[in-house]
């Protein structure tokens, strides 16, 4: 029976909020909500990457048994959506830029009638010359992507540059990079890439709309940032943003994947036109074909070490792919970029950030957009100059990582630098993992690779409404991707009144009544919501000394809060609680109910950005007769303040290794003259419980983090080394650099037979 | 609705958790989608289409089967479970103390968070319960054959793999966390002026 799970599941220990519900099978996402009388839709898209549509004939599909509307680019012509750049079509509008591309929707009264005509619709293109490789891109006389970029709202596309570069940023710190290279006693150059990735989370995009009678728009999307939703969706369609509302289903995974309008802007469209609820579904094959993946890099760097193995320069050139749009990013650059050599004393650099329209799939943001890319890049020439300096690895990384005090390359200060020791902490847990009686062709080898990133609080807004029972309901307005947030959220609460968790509720909201939140990203979600509680408990406190004063009759300052959610007057010696304090205000006609508002800001001791390092050692053997990659133990080491819940946390470190040891390996969309080859997830091949090594998971304790809760970001922390210390340990196995991810058995058996070493 | 060949539909008689079902279905309808949009059972969730997720799982006869790979139809005259079905079952527990209630392996996913976002949570969890049925006590190997054809993309299955461990009533593997206060010159020196704070006590097998 359901009540035998019921929380708590141990003494003193607290499940996750949302658990229940999910081993139940009775959480709602996004494509499970009841909207009562709802149809379904399904979109034809482009086989070609580049073409001009010449005709769209849906007669035949319009008269499909269920179809109820249908509609094409010319439909919707005036609407162009994104995150920041609005260069994103609703359908096409005269010609289509990547094979995936939305060309025409169809309405039906169930799903299959609409995908049955949906393949029924005629379109007649007549193919135009395509650009799949940005260096390519970039040429005068490449085809255009867009006639004119320079056009779009919030265009970014620099003034007088290639029309298909999309966005440039250049970063300098220190000296002279040049002179600094000519000068340096040794040189270094290599090139890496990077293929496209997608976000694999199981829940494929889905979306409902449904404009009401006051032609008030409803949303139920799998949205992590309502709120900006609500932006971009109002600014695409022209109406404020009262005019929408983000309802609030659970999501089946994000990774960065949902945060754009995606199809949400379809959907309205699709609802407004059939008058009635539309729901649009993504099949997987879509996703992975015309969803926003990671983009593709292209990454050339040169460098200058002296001979005991210390940088003198670095200069970065990076090169992303974004496809057809850039809506689905909503900055200039991916923040990653600026993850190259960040956490290394580098006297003089300069990175360069490309961003390159070509006519394959959007890009768009996945779990620490960039640095997977640059990181791949950066620790994999670590090695390289250990090699070619006879250092150890690790020893090169000791004598260029950042200590406290010091200052990044790009002029970036935290107040806790603890590379080294993170370094230290990884060598002394290590221990060799390799089986002892291998096959004859196995070849053991380790690899290590070190990521820092910043941790920073976003913006949030919470509500509290206390009953007279002595519960607390918090409304939130951020969403749970699934890591945990609404549990920390429960446990800070908890803490700060000293009351029993279970007295709390966590509600998320969406968009109907609290006033605004950025959205789940930048590894901030713990460092906000958990100083958000802790205002939101101490407005609570306040809130309730002027209720008991007002009851007792007496100023507010007599009246102190105690642990435990009891209120005393000083003075009488009367004391109050939560239940009775909710009843007093009702009988008032009050509320007991606070709200908090939290803008960008830590609170507490700890103002100022905290620096979080994790340092992964990956064991492996590589087969010399097959080139085949086994995993044996990825040892990831994690600097970390405060850990507010163990084994979230946990868990977190545990899915970003597994997730990081996918794009290492097996990952690759394998796009292919503008086409995705792998669309599905039999060839898009994420890990499987199989594929999953032990993971040995150390804490550098002690750390400083940021605001009242001490917390150092984790999320986008144990994916990004994950694929440079896999690349490392194979060259350390075998002796050859594999250059571009995945490291399939197919690339290292080659460079086996090219440099003459490989089996029989 | 569609009467032309792909959507005629015939009679069908099933059982779903436990209750007959008896409706007239399209040949061409799903088992899924018979499952999700006919009957309301959204806890089975549909993902990748093709049977290679496992996050539509259901119990037929006993027995895992994608339900995206399979007709409506063809569940006509069979026993189908969902989540939402074996959660409300009464189970007795087993006198002999080997099988384990769907109960019991809900439990170990909570108490070892063998789940983030959930999505793919019902589809592992009957994926479970049917090894469990099958082998009560499997070995790692056993667990990981049996659930590769179970996609999760955010716990990196180690907490799944501890999980069914636990529901079997094995022992934990050897996986804690493990600290480590920096022994270097300036590892794990307090912030300056601040009080030493220490990482809450990792999520230990210890604590299994």
């Amino acid at each position: 029976m359901a009540r035998d799970i019921l929380v708590p599941i141990e003494e003193g220990r607290e499940g996750r909020i949302d658990g229940e519900l999910k081993v139940g099978g009775r959480m709602l996402y996004a494509a499970d909500v009841p909207v009562p009388d709802v149809l379904y839709a399904a979109v034809l898209r482009s086989p070609y990457p580049h073409a001009r549509i010449d005709g769209i004939d849906a007669s035949r599909a319009g008269g499909m048994p269920g179809v109820r509307c249908i509609l094409t680019g010319q439909d919707v012509a005036d609407l162009r959506y994104g995150r920041l750049i609005r260069d994103v079509p609703v359908l096409a509008v005269g010609k289509v830029r990547f094979a995936g591309e939305r060309v025409a929707a169809v309405v039906a009264e169930t799903r299959a009638q609409a995908e049955r005509a949906a393949t029924a619709i005629q379109v007649s293109y007549t193919p135009l010359p395509a650009v799949f490789n940005p260096e390519e891109a970039l040429g005068s006389d490449a085809p255009a992507v867009h006639d004119d970029p320079w056009g779009y709202d919030g265009s970014l596309s620099p003034a007088g540059g290639p029309r298909n570069l999309q966005a440039r940023h250049v970063w300098t710190g220190g000296g002279d990079v040049e002179a600094a290279l000519a000068a340096a006693e040794i040189r270094l150059d290599g090139q890496f890439s990077t293929p496209a990735v997608h976000q694999g989370y199981i829940e494929p995009h889905s979306c409902t709309a449904w404009v009401d009678a006051d032609g008030r728009v409803h949303v139920w999307a799998s949205s992590k940032s309502p709120y900006r939703l609500r932006a971009q969706l109002a600014a695409a369609f022209s109406l404020p943003e009262d005019r929408f509302e983000i309802h609030a289903p659970a999501l089946g995974g994000d990774f960065g994947g949902k945060g754009s309008p995606m199809d949400i802007p379809l959907c309205i469209a699709l609802a407004r036109r059939a008058g009635r609820p539309v729901r649009l579904t993504l099949r997987y094959a879509e996703e992975l074909m015309a969803a926003s993946h990671r983009h593709a890099s292209s990454i050339g760097l040169r460098a200058g070490f002296s001979r005991d193995g210390r940088f003198q320069a670095m200069d970065v050139r990076i090169v992303f792919n974004v496809g057809a749009y850039a809506g689905f990013r909503p900055r200039q650059f991916l923040h990653g970029a600026m993850d190259a050599g960040s956490c290394y004393r580098i006297p003089a650099i300069r990175i360069e950030s490309l961003i390159v329209y070509t006519n394959q799939t959007p890009g768009g943001h996945k779990r620490a957009p960039g640095a997977p890319q640059t990181v791949f890049a950066v620790e994999s020439l670590m090695d390289i100059a250990a090699r070619r300096l006879g250092i150890e690895p690790a020893e090169i990384r000791r004598r260029n990582l950042l200590r406290t005090g010091e200052t990044a390359p790009l002029g970036e200060h935290w107040p806790e630098v603890r590379g080294i020791e993170t370094l230290e902490a990884a060598e002394r847990a290590f221990r060799p993992a390799f089986p002892p009686r291998p096959r004859p062709s196995i070849r053991f080898g380790r690899g290590m690779a070190v990521y820092a990133r910043t941790t920073r609080p976003g913006s949030t807004s919470i509500r509290l409404r206390a009953d007279a029972t002595g519960r607390v309901l918090a409304d939130v307005a951020i969403p749970e991707t699934g890591t945990g947030s609404h549990t920390v959220l429960r446990t800070v609460l908890a803490r700060e009144l000293g009351l029993d968790p279970a007295r709390f509720s966590v509600r998320y909201v969406g968009t109907a009544d609290l006033p605004f939140d950025d959205g789940v990203g930048g590894s901030r979600v713990t460092a906000t919501i958990s100083e958000a509680a802790v205002r939101a408990a101490r407005l609570l406190q306040e809130r309730g000394r002027a209720l008991a004063a007002a009851r007792f009759r007496v100023a507010e300052d007599g009246v102190s809060y105690a642990p435990g959610g009891r209120w005393t007057d000083s003075a009488s010696g009367r004391s109050t609680s939560i239940g009775d304090l909710a009843a007093f205000a009702a009988e008032r006609d009050e509320e007991f109910t606070i709200s908090a508002e939290l803008r960008s800001a830590a609170g507490g001791d700890h103002a100022e950005e905290a620096l979080a390092f994790c340092v992964q050692i990956a064991q492996v053997g590589v087969d010399i007769d097959t080139g085949q990659v086994f995993v044996y133990e990825i040892l990831s080491t994690h600097d970390v303040a405060s850990v507010l819940n163990p084994q979230s946390h946990r868990v977190q470190v545990e899915g970003g290794v597994v997730m990081g040891l996918g794009e290492a390996l097996t990952e690759d969309l394998s796009i292919r003259e503008g086409k995705v080859e792998a669309a599905h997830f039999g060839d898009y091949k994420i890990p499987s419980m199989r594929d999953v090594p032990p993971i040995r998971i150390v804490h550098l304790t002690g750390g400083r983090g940021v605001g009242t809760g001490n917390i150092k970001a984790i999320g986008e922390m144990s994916n990004v080394p994950t694929s440079a210390a896999l690349a490392n340990a194979v060259e350390n196995a075998v002796g050859v650099r594999i250059r571009s991810l995945p490291l399939s058995a197919e690339k290292i058996y080659l460079a086996l037979q090219e440099r003459g070493t490989g089996g029989a | 609705m569609g009467e032309e060949a792909p959507g005629r539909e015939i009679p069908i008689r099933l059982r779903v958790n436990g209750r007959n079902v008896e409706e007239r279905i399209p040949t061409d309808t799903l088992l899924v989608d018979f499952l999700r949009t006919r009957l309301g059972l959204t806890g089975t969730k549909e993902s990748c289409s093709v049977g290679v997720c496992g996050a539509c799982t259901v119990l037929l006869d006993g027995r895992p089967v994608s339900s995206c790979l399979m007709l409506a139809v063809l569940a006509g005259n069979h026993d189908v479970w969902t989540v939402e079905g074996l959660t409300g079952r009464r189970e007795e527990a087993d006198p002999s103390g080997t099988l384990r209630r769907f109960a019991d392996v809900q439990h170990a996913f909570l108490e070892q968070e063998g789940l983030q976002c959930g999505i793919c949570t019902p589809g592992v969890i009957v994926s479970a319960y049917a090894l469990l049925q099958k082998t009560p006590r499997p070995t790692n190997e056993q667990i990981t054959n049996w659930m590769a054809g179970n996609l999760c993309r955010c716990t990196g299955y180690r907490s799944i793999l501890r999980s069914i461990r636990a529901a079997a009533g094995l022992s934990p593997i050897g996986e804690p966390v493990e600290e480590d206060a920096g022994h270097g010159a300036e590892a794990g020196r307090p912030a300056e002026g601040k009080p030493r704070r220490s990482g809450a006590p990792g999520g230990s097998d210890a604590a299994v």
